[in-house]
């Protein structure tokens, strides 16, 4: 009965979800998008495109510490597998990764191949070195948490296991690059 | 992150001919101040606006982990007991919403399933109903507020639907804009016990507050509020009054809630009320007393967490303002003066040189001795019936209600997606916020901001989007 009861209510509260983003991203609903990329002009959210940007950079150092220092940190710290998020679908080595590479996505401007400018031209334009740098730190993330596991190794098993302690660590710090130089090189050109 | 350097743009004209005008009042002055928090201003016009420790505070490492303990617990979704992670349980049996920032996203103000449902939805409300007998008495199996949650094997106590009258007018301008108000009526159905009685039902609906700048709001000069009380504007029909509210069995000026009704940040009021999370100080769960009681879990969140929330509460960040320089908002900002709008919405207070102390005792030396630009005068107004809601708290009449801060107030929108505002969300934006101070204390201003043509009514709007 209780499960009957708390399936009905989390497809209740899912239906609201999906309508909810969806009328958030409709064209005909509240358009977030052309809210998001009209920003300093009439019809935008945002007072000015250095603020929207700094909402993408925000974002973006979000995610990298809620992976290095709460998905990651919180079951490691602890050595606790109830606090591994996605464990029963064993799932958080692509869940952390797929963080990281939105990430990726926002910085580059692409998704799956295709794009536009991303912040990585505005970046190139103040500072080529400063780019190619952060590019690669990236990269280098999702390398080091995908070298968590060995082998076919769940996240849930590499946290307790003393031999997977270097790599966890390592990725931890990779990522922690990442939101370093977002906030201290990335934000301070946009926001001067 | 290291302050912009700022140049400031100040209008001397603009504050000589005010001066001139109401030279009794001098609390406007400075108004192109960009650091609204003074010290505790950040930089940031994101939705992390209401959401960021200012520059004092994160340079110590102490008291940055306090504010991020704080922020982490605040927005913490708590769970049924019992919890299998230490620290996260004692949700309900009854509640409201499972976390502070649920009807607080972003430390702002949640988008309300008024709109969106037409009264409680599936997921949180968003927002408190208070709901007493016309004797003053809360009803028989009811509490001060209706709870329209509730855990696995208890009734939510009720919910609230709402329907809206629209009604349309237009300016007396040669522009004759139209504009809309809609008028809300309120009901409540689903009772889990027996209905109160309808004639006697008292209920008034209220939106979450911004979280901006309230440890601030605390540590004002008490003499300064005071002196604002006692300047009444006869000729605007304006009479200031300040809230006396009783808090631990001690009188103290009432300034938290709409009504200004706390005089403290009702963190472990909140916790106990909304949360349904039991606290040394408030050691009874809601549903104590009433016909489906439950297991007795004890005291559900620590004394140290609640601090921390405390902490946190008091020192949030206050956004600069943005666009001082524009020249629409510049003269919007003329026209804010123009339609008396400060004679309430006061641009510049102190804060005491004497520290506040938090609830676990703790001296707030960081909030002491700044000039800050918080937009009003934190006393109650009376506001006419048609805003009114028939439930006096403390000397609050139905009719009155606190000056709304107006700092932070054009970030909502990019905080919550949303520019609801007024104490029950009425208003769907700045112009029909505007409109409904149409009666009593608000009257003339509405009046003036009437008469003005659409471009300044535009930008007396842009300047408030500045705040």
């Amino acid at each position: 009965m209780r499960e009957l009861e708390y399936l009905v209510a989390v497809s209740g509260a899912l239906a609201i979800d999906a309508e909810t983003l969806y009328v958030g991203w409709s064209p005909d609903g509240e358009d977030f998008a052309a809210s998001f990329y009209l920003a300093g002009q009439d019809g935008g959210r945002y007072f000015s495109q250095a603020d929207a940007i700094q909402q993408l950079i925000n974002g973006m150092m979000d995610i990298c510490d809620e992976v290095a220092n709460g998905k990651i940190a919180d079951p490691y710290d602890e050595q606790d597998v109830t606090l591994v998020e996605s464990q029963f679908s064993y799932n958080s080595i692509q869940d952390f990764t797929d963080n990281i590479r939105s990430v990726q996505n926002i910085y580059s401007g692409s998704y799956d191949g295709a794009g536009s400018p991303g912040l990585t031209v505005f970046v190139a334009e103040q500072d080529a070195a400063v780019d190619e740098r952060i590019s690669g730190e990236i990269q280098a993330a999702i390398d080091a948490i995908y070298a968590i596991p060995d082998g076919d190794q769940a996240f849930r098993d590499a946290v307790t296991d003393p031999d997977r302690a270097d790599e966890i660590e390592a990725a931890q710090q990779a990522i922690r690059t990442v939101m370093d130089s977002m906030g201290e090189d990335v934000l301070s050109l946009v926001v001067g | 992150m290291d302050r912009p350097q700022l140049s400031v743009v100040v209008d001397v004209s603009l504050v000589l001919a005010i001066a001139g005008a109401t030279s009794s009042c001098t609390q406007w002055v400075d108004t192109d101040n960009v650091y609204q928090g003074g010290d505790l201003t950040i930089f940031d016009n994101t939705t992390m606006a209401y959401d960021t420790p200012s520059d004092p505070i994160a340079a110590d490492q102490d008291t940055l982990d306090r504010f991020m303990g704080g922020d982490l617990l605040y927005e913490l979704d708590r769970v049924a007991n019992p919890a299998e992670i230490e620290g996260t349980g004692g949700l309900g049996p009854l509640y409201c919403g499972k976390s502070c920032a649920t009807c607080h996203a972003g430390t702002g103000r949640t988008k309300s399933t008024l709109f969106t449902h037409g009264g409680t939805g599936y997921d949180f409300s968003s927002f408190l109903v208070f709901m007493r007998s016309t004797n003053g008495q809360y009803f028989p199996d009811y509490g001060r507020v209706l709870h329209d949650h509730a855990i696995f094997g208890v009734e939510p106590e009720g919910r609230l639907t709402v329907e809206y009258e629209e009604s349309c007018d237009t300016f007396p301008t040669e522009d004759a804009e139209e504009y809309c108000l809609i008028r809300p009526t309120y009901s409540i159905g689903d009772w889990y016990s027996d209905a109160p009685p309808e004639d006697q039902l008292v209920v008034s609906v209220r939106t979450p507050l911004r979280h901006v700048g309230l440890g601030l709001m605390l540590a004002i000069d008490e003499d300064e509020l005071r002196a604002l009380a006692a300047q009444q504007y006869p000729e605007y029909d304006i009479s200031p009054k300040l809230q006396l509210v009783q808090e631990r069995g001690q009188w103290a000026i009432g300034l938290s809630g709409h009504k200004a009704q706390h005089a403290d940040l009702t963190v472990e009021l909140g916790f106990l009320s909304d949360l349904g999370v039991t606290s040394h100080r408030y050691p009874d769960e809601i549903a104590e007393g009433q016909p489906q009681v439950s297991e007795d879990f004890g005291i559900e969140v620590s004394s140290e967490d609640l601090a921390s929330v405390d902490f946190y509460l008091h020192h949030t960040g206050v956004p600069a303002r943005r666009n001082v320089d524009d020249p629409e908002v510049i003269r919007g900002k003329e026209m804010f003066f123009e339609a008396k709008c400060h004679l309430c919405h006061t641009p510049t207070l102190h804060t005491a040189p004497e520290p506040i102390t938090l609830i676990d005792g703790t001296e707030a030396w960081h909030l002491t001795n700044q000039t800050i630009h918080p937009y009003s005068d934190y006393l109650l107004h009376d506001m006419g019936p048609d805003l009114g809601d028939e439930l006096s708290q403390f000397s609050a009449t139905g009719d009155e209600w606190r000056t709304a801060p107006l700092w932070g107030i054009g970030l909502q929108e990019i905080v919550n997606g949303h520019t609801h505002f007024l104490h029950d969300a009425r208003a769907r934006n700045l112009l029909e916020a505007i409109m409904w101070h149409k009666d009593e204390e608000g009257r003339v201003s509405v009046e003036i901001f009437q008469q003005l043509p659409k471009e300044d009514r535009d930008a007396l709007i842009a300047f408030v989007r500045s705040l």
